[in-house]
């Protein structure tokens, strides 16, 4: 009970800063970093979600993010629909990629599906690169901002407006996230993790609980890829942006945040791009610090910062609660 | 008392996969010079865990495993090879897309600079067993599972052991060919080899072991030469196994 | 679509030619990643970042020093050898002892975490610039029309040489046997008195080393440049895995095929969408052909 109550007390102090800080410093770098770790954050959660409860290792997300981007821009360059339904528009192409790359992919073994995941996204790519007439290519696509909403301004020039939006997605993606891990369905999710032949021996259909799993995450991946769009106001299909590189950073937070805790990611974002805003590295050091990290992590720190934290926690206690 | 004989001794030897929980629980047992020293029990009694504590593929928690009054306690396992420890492990342990030749050759690793050495034992293999010789370059996971028993047991006796831990010889084999394999093992012991044998066939370790273990939920709960445990079989079968 | 460039038999030539010296390199790059990958099941996603390693070396050693070419491209195998060594002992095997039958997921995240490191490392050493020379031989024969270098020769040369010593060295060697047996069953290879972490380490350094000579061999098509590793790693796992992932004879095969297919491509069609094509190519192997085209256990050549 005190433990629940405790958990509640933390989950309301770290929405309440998340919403306040930008609104309070009201400064235009500093949203900037918030939204760069509200954006790692809830793709490392969601790259957890796959990897630290099921072992699935998507390691297209870059890829998947791009398609729900291209798919949210491309109708409101082409069509003129509204980028509002374009978050959803993008998670949806997104929910039939991940469909389809569960499908093929899921009864295979881990590595496979990693390295499926991987051409698939990089046959997206390539094909966002080639089809010029349409997406531009490497010219970069334009993407229009968001219209204004109850009078509000939600273009790039308002980007605490932005911030919002964004904090919004992430808090519902995430209570989503909770709520499946702590169901019926996530008790499964473990079970499969720690033995999928026993889970399967019990009765659970190992493949179906796969697809389900990878459709939720690639439909979420999808909706912030397209509000990544959005926020950049430029796509270029390189994998600096939605490549091999962009999922190394996102795997690398979900790892420095500890894996199977879908909030260690915040504080895995809140780290290293802390560390790198601190320091203002150039980008170059960034990414060596990215890798750095990574290994010291799986090294020194394998349950990563959130496995610290709880260890902590328990230290803490041991040494509030009086002795026998 | 026996122990200037002895060529293993374990004492209070304790292990397990989760703390806490002991699959071997405190077990002691000697194996003399050249004897066969039968291990009995369910299931999950804690028999091969017991040989893998010994040889160190599962770490001990507590006591100590003497072979050759040398402490070999919680060693790495392939270190037990060239001490002169063979170990024959449950299930099939043949290397299936090697040739019958490389297999043997393969147990004869720790010797395997001395060319001479290495070129009798494969000799000696062949003119034991004719069928390896017949078989010599098809690959091994071609045999049939007697076949693949007779080139594991040649394998183990290739860098001529003085101790074998053999695990479940005969899982899986015909009739005929489980008394073969107890005949072989039988030859081990008369060169001189000291032999721990666990198999289920219990009748068949009490007649040809000259000592037997019982062990239920990984401790010993009944020892004695192989003569009295097989006039006592049917009472030890029905109270441990 | 350029068809009726098929019906010259000189241009056809050229195309086979080009497919070949292109596949016999792609297959040479991912013989050291087949290797790791069929021994010890863990795939080195740094595989890249070894080779832009091993070009740098071939470099500094051949054009600073002016060692002749050949040295340096042992030097570049040598010093790739140590260093995957010292990584496989540093970092692997302890990530192995901790975790036991679980390590390959941490593993291979491992090998994430030093691509990261050394490529971003090396753009900020070496800088964006390329280091590169024109060719390692002179030299250059035409027969009816299709034009062969020597370096081509030359590097069609190496790679049979590497398969035939790799092969034997698999086959007739006792070291080579352990290897076999330990990726078969690496517990009973225990009990044969074999050191498995030893194998371990020696293998991820002979793949290590495998890919620093073909770094260095590759210099005058490849230049040194920070992030020459991720096409390179690219092509070795498209080569690994339509070959078979694990299988390293049929990766040569499955590079020379890769290699015929893109001279062609970029004969006929029009550039770009090859790379799309080979994706969705991979994507199928993967799915209706796990195992590889040329599906047949590693130790058996």
């Amino acid at each position: 009970m005190l433990a629940s109550r405790w958990k509640y007390a933390g989950f309301s102090l770290v929405l309440l800063f998340l919403a306040a800080v930008p609104a309070v410093a009201n400064n235009n770098y500093l949203t900037a970093v918030f939204v760069s770790v509200l954006l790692f954050f809830i793709l490392a959660a969601l790259f957890d979600f796959m990897l630290g409860y099921l072992n699935i290792f998507n390691f297209g997300i870059g890829g998947f993010m791009a398609l729900g981007a291209y798919t949210s821009a491309l109708l409101a360059y082409h069509y003129g629909i509204s980028p509002w339904f374009g978050l959803l528009a993008g998670g949806c192409a997104t929910l039939l990629l991940g469909l389809f790359a569960g499908i093929i992919t899921l009864r295979l073994r881990g590595i496979y599906v990693g390295l499926t995941t991987l051409f698939l996204a990089e046959f997206v790519l390539f094909a966002l690169s080639n089809l010029r007439e349409y997406t531009r290519g490497a010219a970069g696509l334009q993407v229009s901002s968001l219209p204004d909403l109850f009078g509000i301004s939600f273009s790039r020039s308002n980007p605490l407006a932005l911030y919002y939006v964004l904090f919004v997605i992430c808090v519902v993606i995430y209570v989503t996230l909770h709520c499946v891990v702590n169901s019926r369905i996530g008790l499964v999710f473990k079970a499969i993790r720690d033995d999928q032949l026993g889970a399967s021996v019990l009765g659970f259909n190992v493949v179906r609980y796969k697809l389900l799993n990878f459709t939720i995450a690639s439909f979420f991946i999808g909706v912030v890829g397209a509000f990544y769009g959005n926020y950049i106001g430029i796509l270029v299909p390189t994998p600096q942006e939605f490549g091999v590189a962009r999922t190394t950073e996102i795997l690398t937070i979900a790892y420095v945040g500890g894996r199977g805790t879908l909030w260690g990611s915040l504080l895995g974002a809140f780290a290293l791009i802390g560390l790198q805003e601190v320091f203002s590295v150039v980008d170059q050091w960034r990414l060596v610090l990215y890798g750095a990290f990574l290994v010291f992590v799986l090294m020194v720190f394998p349950r990563g910062l959130a496995g610290g934290c709880k260890q902590l926690a328990a230290w803490i206690t041991r040494q509030v609660q009086p002795r026998r | 008392m026996k122990m200037a004989q002895s060529c293993l001794v374990v004492e209070d030897l304790c292990a397990g996969y989760e703390q806490e929980v002991l699959v071997v629980d405190n077990v002691s047992l000697s194996v003399a010079k050249g004897s066969i020293v039968g291990l009995v029990g369910a299931n999950g009694a804690g028999k091969s865990s017991l040989l893998k504590a010994v040889l160190g593929y599962l770490k001990p928690s507590s006591g100590t495993v003497t072979f050759q009054g040398k402490d070999i306690t919680g060693h790495r396992p392939d270190l037990s090879c060239s001490l002169g420890i063979g170990y024959l492990m449950e299930g099939h342990s043949v290397f299936p897309s090697l040739t019958v030749e490389e297999n043997l050759l393969l147990g004869m690793w720790p010797k395997r600079r001395q060319a001479s050495v290495v070129k009798a034992a494969l000799e000696r293999a062949y003119t034991r067993a004719p069928l390896l010789m017949e078989r010599r370059k098809s690959l091994a996971g071609l045999l049939s599972g007697g076949q693949q028993r007779i080139l594991e047991l040649e394998r183990l006796y290739m860098a001529g052991p003085s101790l074998l831990l053999i695990d479940e010889p005969s899982l899986g084999l015909a009739p005929n060919l489980v008394q073969q394999t107890f005949d072989r093992i039988q030859e081990f012991s008369k060169e001189g080899i000291a032999v721990v044998l666990i198999d289920q066939n219990v009748r068949k370790v009490a007649e040809v072991a000259d000592y037997v273990y019982v062990l239920q939920l990984g401790r010993i709960r009944k020892e004695g030469t192989g003569q009295l445990i097989s006039m006592d079989i049917e009472n030890i079968v029905k109270a441990f196994i | 679509m350029h068809f009726e460039l098929l019906a010259h038999p000189a241009i056809v030539g050229q195309f086979i030619i080009d497919g070949l010296g292109r596949g016999v390199m792609y297959g040479l790059m991912g013989m050291g990643l087949a290797l790791i990958f069929g021994i010890m099941g863990l795939i080195n996603f740094a595989h890249g970042s070894f080779f832009m390693i091993a070009t740098y070396i071939m470099y500094f050693v051949a054009v600073h020093l002016g060692v002749p070419f050949p040295i340096g491209i042992m030097f570049a195998a040598l010093g790739l050898f140590l260093f995957g060594a010292a990584f496989e002992r540093g970092l692997i095997t302890p990530l192995r002892a901790r975790l036991g039958r679980n390590w390959l997921v941490d593993g291979y995240v491992m090998t994430i975490g030093l691509q990261i490191v050394l490529e971003n490392l090396a753009l900020i050493v070496m800088g964006p610039r390329e280091h590169g020379i024109s060719r390692l031989i002179q030299g250059r024969m035409s027969v009816s029309g299709v034009i062969l270098t020597n370096e081509r020769i030359l590097i069609f040369s190496v790679a049979i040489m590497v398969v035939a010593t790799l092969a034997a060295f698999m086959r007739l060697t006792s070291l080579g046997r352990a290897i076999r047996a330990t990726s078969e069953h690496p517990d009973a290879a225990m009990a044969m008195g074999i050191d498995v972490r030893r194998i371990y380490t020696i293998t991820f350094a002979l793949g290590s080393a495998l890919i620093g000579g073909v770094g260095g061999l590759l210099l005058s098509t490849y230049p040194a440049f920070p992030t020459i590793g991720s096409d390179v790693l690219i092509k070795s796992f498209i080569v690994v895995i339509v070959g078979g992932l694990g299988n390293v004879w049929a990766a040569m095969i499955a590079g020379i095929l890769l290699g015929l297919v893109e001279s062609f491509a970029q004969g006929i069609a029009s550039a770009g969408w090859q790379n799309s094509i080979i994706a969705a190519i991979v994507v199928m192997v993967l799915v209706f052909r796990p195992s590889g085209l040329f599906s047949k256990p590693i130790s058996r050549p």
